[in-house]
This record gives structure tokens, C-alpha cells and sequence, in this order.
């Protein structure tokens, strides 16, 4: 690309294009959220009063339950970054999809922060292992609240 | 450098980033752009924000695979699990079976994936943020209101052979109506206050908001043990253990406020934290309850 516009940081130039050196480059993207749109930029304060279901059973582990999901309205699947804080009863930060509840491996809950073409879903798996000689441990979150930041950037995920 | 609770210990000695009146401002309607407050500028090149300066489309595979950069410096990547690449079924953000939203290791030159994705595609971002270089970014006024887009002013720089009448914003390399999360912060061993007496990175974010922080340690000999890092080389970046949660038997701990890195397990000492910020607008509050 031979056109466009570049401004490097100070006391810096392009010549060895070097990417490290730039400030602005009509190269290379910026990730976007749109300032104009509610769902761009949200804060979900989330509070479990009913205890999600445990579709897994005892041997499939994969089964996510939505939570709470809201339409971004852009018609394809966006980057989507989260960053989720309990307010109470459950581990404190993390980005993305994690363990909020965790046991000894056989006990565990995940949040799992996806998106598709038409929503930000935000779901848990209960990830409850059975053993009968140990004892059934079913994991519970019913009480816990969290604070879920969600960047939807108006930037498609590159597929193939 | 204030004595924070957190830890017991000091944050880093700031390291201000080079500053320049070389570039673009765009103030608001009303305002003039050479003398706006932040929160009247719809853009500021100096607002040092996240670009995209390399991807890579990794197809499934079933081993690890070292993907090379050559971007000069080991960037702040990132990845996404696609798991309908041709559908509309959810792109997963990470993979909930091992915690894992970032390469293995990072090198100047390379970055690793491991885990085999047999069925999944891989899509792989990396950014203009130096993980080996120490610097501080200055403070911007956070702004508790969205303020109103007009859009005769601005500024729109589209991608190669898109019109800038594109209602896609997809289309767009840089936008004024949108905005994005801005680097506040890269701290390394080099600016580390010494009371603290050994090797740990701290900072803390005095807007009073909660920052994005991410704790990268540097491998200083074989890593040894098992697991998809046991291959990293010398002097490359991985993430902690459990790279992006914070909790108190972690080695990477933060309040949202404050965030510090000690020494890590396998032969690691605190390679640097990437703060990040929100973008400087408010975020829209939604109360749910399931």
C-alpha cells in the first residue's frame, strides 16, 4: 500500500519500518469500539439468585448455560473482550472465560464469554466431575454476583 | 510511588513516554483543537492506542505450532477460538478447558500455540505493545458521560479499497466516532524500586478506575517440568500460570487498582505488565439476574 498516513512517535521515523516506532499508521487498525452505540462498551452487574442447571451430568462437560446475553446489533461476529469482577462469594478477577468456582479438579464452574453473529452470551459450564467414592461435590454459585465488563469492538474476527 | 497495601511493596518509578505537539488533534464543535481538554477532543495521536500490526488464521491442527512475527520487539498478542468459522455459532473467546487467551511463549520473532485445536480454527492478533520495554503513558481524565458524535467533523482512514461512505465500521482503519482501549502502562524489572528487595513489578492506576492488567513473566534458563511452556526459549514471555486471574495464592495478584508480579516457578523472573484502560467513554450499566 503506497498511500495513506503515518505519524511515529517522537524523536522517531519509519525509515526501517519499524512498526514499534509508529504512533498512528493507516496501516494497521485500530481496535474499535463505537462511543455512539449502548452495547459497544457494557457493564453487566450480575447477580445469581437461581442456581444455574448442571445439564452435564456426570459425564459430558461441555454443555454451557446462558446467563445473560445481549444483542450487539452488528450483524457479524465481533472481537469481544471481557473482564469479570465477583462482588461477592467467588474469585476476584479475571479476562475472558475462567474458572469463577474451583474445587480439587472434580468441582468446578467456568464463565464462558462468547459471542456470535447476533449476541454477547455470557454462560457458565458446570464442570462437576462425580465420583462416588470421594463424594458428590456439586458446585453452586447461587449467591454470587459479578461485574462483567464487555468490549464488543466493532471488528470482525477474521475467519477463513 | 506510593507504599500500597496490597503487597507490602512499592510501585515502579514511572518512566513518562517521549511527548510531541507533532500530530492530529480534533477537538469537538466548539472547541478549538489547540488548546481542548482531552474530553473535548474527539482524536489525539498521542492518545497511545492499540493497533493490529500482525495476524495469522491458524487452521486446526494437532500439535503446537510456532508462528513467526518478525515484528522486531515480543508484542502483546492475543488469540480467538473460532469454533464455526463458516457459521454463526459462537466464536468462543478462550478455551475454557485451559484458561489459555495467550500465546505459550513470545519471542522478538515468534510466539507459540500449543493444544492442538483439532477442530478448531485459531485467529491470532498482535499489537503494538512492547512487552521488553518500560514506559508510562500519560494520565487522561476518564469520562463519565458519552459525549455526542457529530459526524461533519472528524477524522475516517479506510482499509484498502473501501469508501469512506461505508456504514461498515468494519471497513474502517481509523474512525473518530470509535475509539479504543488506550496503553497506559508497560513496567519491567528496569524501573523497579529497589526497597522492595527483590524482584517484583508493581503499579498502580491513580485514575480510580479499574484497569485491564496482564502479568507476563521472562524465562531466564529452561523451564523445565511439563506442560505447553516447557519449551519456551531464553528470554521469551509467558503469561503466568494462570495469566489473566488474580487471586491471593497467585504470583501475579492485583485489586483492579493495584497490580504486582514476583518471581515465577520454572526459572522465570517478572518480565513486565501491560496496563490497559477503558476507552474514554462510559460504559453503558446493565443490572441482570439469573
Amino acid at each position: 500500500m503506497g498511500f495513506g498516513i503515518e505519524i511515529t512517535k517522537p524523536n522517531k521515523n519509519n525509515i526501517k519500518n519499524n512498526v514499534n516506532d509508529i504512533q498512528l499508521s493507516s496501516k494497521y487498525p485500530f481496535l474499535k469500539l463505537d462511543t455512539q452505540s449502548k452495547t459497544s462498551f457494557v457493564t453487566v452487574n450480575l447477580t445469581i439468585v437461581t442456581e444455574p442447571p448442571a445439564p452435564n451430568g456426570t459425564t459430558n462437560f461441555s454443555t454451557t448455560t446462558v446467563l445473560y446475553s445481549f444483542a450487539h446489533g452488528l450483524g457479524f461476529a465481533p472481537k469481544c473482550w471481557s473482564f469479570t469482577t465477583a462482588t461477592s462469594g467467588a474469585q476476584s478477577y479475571f479476562f475472558g472465560s475462567h474458572y469463577i468456582y474451583y474445587d480439587s479438579g472434580l468441582n468446578n464452574i467456568i464463565f464462558d464469554i462468547s459471542v456470535d453473529s447476533l449476541n454477547v452470551y455470557i454462560s457458565c459450564i458446570k464442570f462437576w466431575e462425580y465420583d462416588p467414592i470421594i463424594a458428590p461435590y456439586p458446585a453452586t454459585i447461587a449467591g454470587y454476583a459479578f461485574k462483567i465488563t464487555v468490549l464488543c469492538f466493532v471488528d470482525k474476527i477474521q475467519t477463513v | 510511588m506510593a507504599y500500597q497495601p496490597i503487597s507490602g511493596l512499592y510501585d515502579n518509578a514511572t518512566n513518562p513516554a517521549p511527548t510531541s505537539n507533532a500530530g492530529i488533534r480534533i477537538s469537538q464543535p466548539g472547541y478549538s483543537a489547540t488548546n481542548a481538554k482531552d474530553t473535548n477532543l474527539i482524536f489525539d495521536s498521542t492518545w497511545p492506542a492499540m493497533m493490529v500490526v500482525k495476524t495469522f488464521i491458524v487452521p486446526p491442527l494437532s500439535s503446537n505450532v510456532v508462528l513467526t512475527h518478525n515484528l522486531g520487539y515480543p508484542p502483546f498478542a492475543r488469540y480467538y477460538v473460532i469454533t464455526a468459522p463458516t457459521g454463526t455459532n459462537p466464536f468462543i473467546q478462550g478455551d475454557t478447558n485451559t484458561d489459555f487467551l495467550f500465546p505459550d511463549y513470545i519471542t522478538s520473532t515468534t510466539l507459540s500455540l500449543s493444544n492442538g485445536y483439532t477442530s478448531n480454527y485459531i485467529y491470532v492478533e498482535c499489537y503494538n505493545i512492547d512487552l521488553s520495554t518500560d514506559v508510562d503513558y500519560p494520565q487522561l481524565p476518564y469520562q463519565s458521560i458519552k459525549t455526542s458524535y457529530d459526524k461533519n467533523f472528524g477524522i475516517k482512514i479506510t482499509k484498502d479499497g473501501k469508501g469512506t461512505f461505508s456504514k461498515n465500521p468494519d471497513d474502517y482503519i481509523l474512525h473518530s466516532q470509535y475509539r479504543t482501549p488506550l496503553i497506559k502502562a508497560v513496567k519491567t524489572l528496569k524501573t523497579m524500586d529497589t526497597r522492595n528487595g527483590s524482584n517484583t513489578v508493581q503499579y498502580t492506576n491513580n485514575d480510580g478506575v479499574a484497569t485491564w492488567n496482564f502479568g507476563f513473566f521472562l524465562v531466564t534458563a529452561a523451564t523445565g517440568g511439563g506442560g505447553p511452556r516447557s519449551n519456551a526459549p531464553v528470554g521469551s514471555y509467558i503469561p503466568g500460570s494462570y495469566p489473566l486471574f488474580f487471586r491471593a495464592t497467585e504470583i501475579i495478584q492485583s485489586d483492579g487498582i493495584t497490580t504486582w508480579i514476583g518471581n515465577g516457578s520454572d526459572n522465570t523472573i517478572p518480565g513486565c505488565l501491560v496496563i490497559l484502560r477503558d476507552p474514554l467513554f462510559a460504559p453503558q450499566q446493565v443490572t441482570a439476574v439469573y
